[in-house]
């Protein structure tokens, strides 16, 4: 056998693996050939450094990247839809309102304060109605005044230059 | 939880593979988005630690088909895999040790994929014959001949570098 087919053999022979008649002959050919005896002691020494490889820490921060991952996702659209920023200030909103309406809605007195409310109304109508009639009468008295003293101008009769 | 179980193995694949720390962080990333989508299909009772390893070698070997003109270089020995070597006791064994793994870490990148993939699963990983065919999905005579090829070609860049320091 030549070294090329030799060399071929050498990780079976390594491992242990050869038939019997293979084996003497790589034996044999190892006897009389350094350079192939040499690639024996080359590559038990590769097989021992490969297995002795480190294993290499990967980083707190590729575990956090890969567990944000592995977070499970929220299954409804109408949960994603009530994240977002955006619509905080309107949610925040119709929830006042709702609780307002509520209170409303489920008071027990509701029919007094209703009552209360309708009074308090007419009353501001009531008083809304006396002030415009306040108002009519003094812009009635302003008129007349105002008349007055239209006519009193008109009658009135321009001075004369005194003569020298 | 998955990803304390399994993310440690996941990125040193992908680092023995790739060559690359960050590169790995990046495919370890991918790998885990790929296998939280696929986990629906996994069929209770299967080696969930060979499943997994499969999708990885598979997403590996996908992205070096596709980006393989960009993966020139790996990462220096000394960058992480030195600081993370366990000492033996002897100082000087321990630095042969080390010299001999710095450059297999660089000789993995002439390798061929399929032979590299087959080489760090048997060889680095530990992995038995049939267990790196299971993953590779190919028989385990071709598994046996790629990893044998592989080792080859590693001896073979080993006794290059000692000769050239010895001729130093």
């Amino acid at each position: 056998m030549n070294c090329e087919r030799i060399e071929e053999l050498l990780p079976s022979y390594a491992d242990g693996g050869l038939a019997t008649e293979d084996r003497a002959s790589v034996e044999a050919h190892l006897e009389t050939c350094r350079s192939c005896a040499g690639l024996l002691v080359c590559l038990r020494a590769s097989d021992e450094a490969l297995a002795a490889f480190p294993q290499v820490d990967p980083g707190e921060g590729l575990r956090e990247r890969l567990v944000s991952i592995a977070a499970p996702k929220p299954r409804f659209f109408f949960f994603t839809l009530l994240r977002k920023p955006s619509l905080q200030p309107i949610l925040t909103a119709a929830t006042v309102l709702g609780v307002i309406a509520s209170l409303y809605l489920l008071n027990p007195g509701r029919r007094e304060f209703e009552k209360s409310v309708v009074r308090t109304f007419y009353r501001g109508v009531g008083q809304v109605e006396k002030l415009y009639a306040k108002a009519g009468s003094v812009t009635d008295v302003i008129g007349s005044y105002a008349e007055n003293l239209y006519a009193s101008i008109k009658s009135a009769k321009p001075l004369e230059r005194s003569k020298d | 939880m998955l990803v304390d179980l399994f993310s440690k193995k996941v990125f040193n694949l992908a680092y023995q593979f790739s060559g690359s720390y960050q590169e790995a962080q990046d495919l370890t990333q991918d790998i885990f988005v790929k296998l939280f989508h696929t986990l629906p299909r996994y069929e209770s009772g299967r080696n969930f630690s060979a499943w997994l390893t499969t999708l990885a070698k598979n997403h590996l070997i996908d992205e070096y088909r596709r980006t393989k003109w960009e993966k020139k270089n790996r990462d220096d020995f000394d960058d992480h895999l030195l600081t993370a070597a366990v000492g033996t006791g002897d100082p000087e064994a321990q630095l042969m040790q080390n010299e001999r793994q710095r450059v297999l870490w660089a000789g993995l990148n002439r390798l061929p994929a399929d032979i590299r993939m087959a080489v760090i699963l048997k060889e680095i990983q530990g992995k038995s014959y049939e267990e790196t065919a299971a993953i590779t999905g190919v028989p385990e005579g071709t598994v046996k001949s790629r990893v044998n090829r592989g080792r080859l070609q590693l001896a073979r860049i080993l006794r290059e570098s000692k000769e050239s320091s010895d001729e130093l």
